[in-house]
């Protein structure tokens, strides 16, 4: 059960930090808000409209292109891991598996997914 | 008992190239469809994929030879044990790749009328047939699953192919949700099954002694209970045993027709594979809890498939129920595994595959010229088309189970496994259901021979590959019910038969 | 040390909310994120049972990882299908797409 006590403490600790850290910047900084400091920040772009729209459908094809070839990667850290015991086999396997998501890429570009129109 | 020694890679390669070749077409045929253009591209690329599956038809020879040479090597493991080359394996593997060129052969010019994206569809047929392949062709249970998902994934695709069709979307949509759903309950039976055995390779757990292991006694005997009822329950989907079977009259009705007719037989002879390995032939000496369950979803599911079917006035949604009853007799074979019944659903699996692709080869037919969809669709086919309305009471009578066919047989070893097996009020359900099922193919013998077709209508031509499908299907329905022989010893030597 | 137990009942919560969640929902989105959240119960039973089962092999970790590569697969192509729903029908509810009754 100490174990936990552990965890306890990590977690109240945790919470606190930020608290105290705005806490002691409101206190301390001078307060001087104009309408263009107060603006969301956007990457420097002049935000617009709200944040709670409907977000365009195309994006999700890129989302779902992204997330095919992102999750594939997670076959390479076993490998990478275990290369030097697997040997050669297990390097022109992975060589395969690298060849075949590459002309998945490329079939996904040829098909204009990667496009916005 | 699989081989310990690791096997060089080549010599492994050797017995898994039919997979190889066909996923390496796959993939061409994927490139294929940005090369060329005009009319003939279609029939070029279901030229390739058929000339890849004749290919990967050959290449199992290498197997076959290892099989059955003087050193008489039953089952070797591969690619350390992930996949298993056995007679078992090599049988449904061959049936597999029969019925994608089948598929492949009668699409063709479905897929030209309703300008299907022919380098998609014959690619993605490709691909679940690799699928299908790996699930019959392993007793891991890791692969089993890679498999399974390969086949399912590739199979929700095709079911949406028709992409100005809102009922192909919807069907999609529907076998998507509900077949990720099974999915993901088929593995959690797995996990459990691998938390018990501390294993997931199914000849490891035969020899897992249940009072060594981390659960004993009578909660083992739950939890085993609990894992089987699951993995049924995941299984049982892709073959649409009821209480699974919600899908799939809605799919196969939305699906594109060649699509339904190869999810009638592919991934559901797949699945069937996958349940021999798992149930009969992997934990029948752990847990025997799941042949009870076993007969419950037999009766239910011939008899709500029979009584459904005979409601129905769509063909396909016809055939749909017809194929959840045909998946209740051959689940019976399950139920009597203890007498035989697994080489019964070995042999129900391949008659089955040739009868139903026969039938949506003449379904098709009828699409050619713009019809299929009602059974009215078959009025007066025996003046219209004389050999292929003789070929489609062949078929039907297989269905039915009619001597002198491969229908009769299969029903005929899976019911006397069940009287073998002491469950001969099984046998008797069976075959009341069979007596129930004239009712719905008769109407469209009616229909064909004594309704007059319509008025102004002539012969109606058929294509080649359809004329193909259709002699195959007929001449393998005649010829397994009339000499079985071949096929039943290579199955009664499968292993664990 | 945290008992097995704990895990797996856990993973036995997670995998009931998640079918609760996909057979009770009608929003498509969300019967998709139900279902990821029963892979996910099931690789933490996989993970689990690796860790005190059979320590020391990695089979159950290497099914969890397959099972998540197969389920992005999966949530890619369900997501296609459900935005030609979309595009189509102008519909994401599956209570609304009743073309195919029985």
């Amino acid at each position: 059960m100490e174990k936990y006590v552990d965890v306890v403490v990590f977690l109240v600790v945790g919470a606190l930090v930020p608290v105290i850290g705005l806490i002691m910047a409101a206190l301390i900084r001078p307060s001087n808000p104009t309408s263009l400091k107060r603006a969301t920040y956007e990457c420097g772009e002049v935000p617009f409209g709200e944040g709670m729209v409907r977000f365009n459908i195309r994006y999700y094809v890129f989302a779902l292109v992204f997330v095919v070839f992102d999750v594939e990667t997670v076959f390479l850290y076993p490998w990478a891991v275990q290369l030097r015991k697997l040997g050669m086999f297990a390097l022109v396997e992975m060589f395969i598996f690298l060849l075949i998501l590459i002309f998945g890429l490329v079939y996904a570009w040829r098909k204009r997914v990667l496009e916005w129109s | 008992m699989p081989a310990a020694a690791a096997t060089p890679v080549m010599a492994d390669l050797r017995l898994v190239l039919p997979e190889v070749i066909l996923a390496l077409v796959a993939t061409a045929l994927l490139a294929g469809g940005f090369v060329g253009v005009g009319k003939n591209r279609a029939r070029l690329l279901a030229g390739m994929a058929l000339g890849g599956l004749v290919v990967a038809f050959l290449a199992l020879w290498p197997g076959y030879r290892e099989l059955t040479g003087a050193e008489g090597n039953n089952m070797m493991g591969l690619f350390s044990q992930m996949l298993v080359a056995d007679r078992f394996g090599l049988f449904f593997r061959a049936t597999f790749i029969a019925v994608a060129a089948m598929v492949v052969m009668y699409s063709t010019r479905y897929v030209e009328q309703h300008n299907l994206p022919a380098a998609e569809f014959y690619s993605l047929v490709l691909f679940a047939a690799v699928g299908m392949m790996l699930m019959a062709g392993s007793i891991e249970l890791i692969t089993i699953y890679i498999g399974l998902e390969l086949t399912s994934i590739s199979s929700y695709i095709l079911a949406g192919l028709m992409r100005n069709d809102p009922k192909s979307n919807e069907a999609a949509i529907k076998y998507f949700l509900t077949g990720s759903i099974a999915s993901a309950v088929f593995l959690f039976g797995i996990s459990l099954l691998y938390g018990l055995t501390g294993t997931t390779n199914l000849v490891a757990m035969w020899m897992v002694d249940p009072s060594a292991t981390a659960v004993t006694g009578p909660a083992w005997n739950v939890l085993m209970a609990v894992a089987s009822v699951f993995i049924l329950g995941g299984l049982g989907f892709k073959v649409a045993a009821v209480p699974f079977h919600m899908w799939a009259p809605d799919t196969y009705e939305g699906a594109p027709t060649p699509v339904t007719g190869f999810f009638s037989v592919g991934p559901k002879g797949a699945a069937f594979a996958a349940l021999l390995r798992i149930f009969p032939l992997g934990i029948v000496l752990l847990s025997t809890r799941w042949i009870g369950i076993m007969t419950v979803v037999a009766v239910i599911t011939m008899t709500l498939g029979n009584l459904s079917a005979l409601l129905q006035t769509n063909v396909k949604r016809m055939l749909a129920y017809s194929s959840i009853a045909q998946a209740g007799y051959i689940l019976v074979g399950f139920a009597a595994a203890a007498g035989g019944g697994a080489g019964g659903v070995m042999f129900y699996v391949v008659a089955y595959a040739f009868i139903n692709l026969g039938v949506f080869a003449v379904i098709l037919h009828l699409s050619t010229h713009g019809q299929g969809e009602t059974v009215e669709s078959f009025n007066g086919l025996a003046q219209r088309s004389p050999a292929i309305a003789a070929a489609m009471v062949v078929f039907l009578l297989g269905l039915i189970g009619v001597p002198f066919t491969s229908g009769f047989f299969a029903k005929f070893y899976i019911f006397g496994a069940a009287v073998n097996a002491g469950l001969a009020w099984l046998a008797v359900v069976m075959a009341v259901n069979s007596a129930v099922s004239v009712g719905y193919y008769y109407v469209i013998v009616r229909n064909m021979y004594l309704v007059q077709p319509p008025e102004g209508s002539g012969k109606l031509a058929v294509t080649p590959g359809l004329a193909v499908t259709i002699t195959v299907a007929t001449l393998m329905t005649l010829a397994l019910g009339l000499a079985s022989q071949p096929v039943i010893g290579w199955i009664s030597s499968s292993a664990g038969m | 040390m945290i008992p097995l137990t704990f895990f797996l009942i856990l993973a036995a919560l997670l995998f009931g909310l998640g079918i609760a969640g996909a057979l009770l929902r009608t929003n498509a989105i969300r019967m998709l994120m139900c279902i990821e959240l029963m892979l996910n119960a099931v690789n933490l039973n996989l993970v689990a049972f690796s860790h005190y089962i059979t320590p020391g092999v990695f089979r159950g970790q290497v099914l969890a990882i397959f099972v998540m590569v197969v389920a992005a697969a999966e949530a890619a192509v369900g997501l296609a299908i459900i935005l030609e729903l979309t595009r189509k029908r102008k519909v994401i509810d599956v209570d609304r797409t009743t073309l195919l009754k029985w």
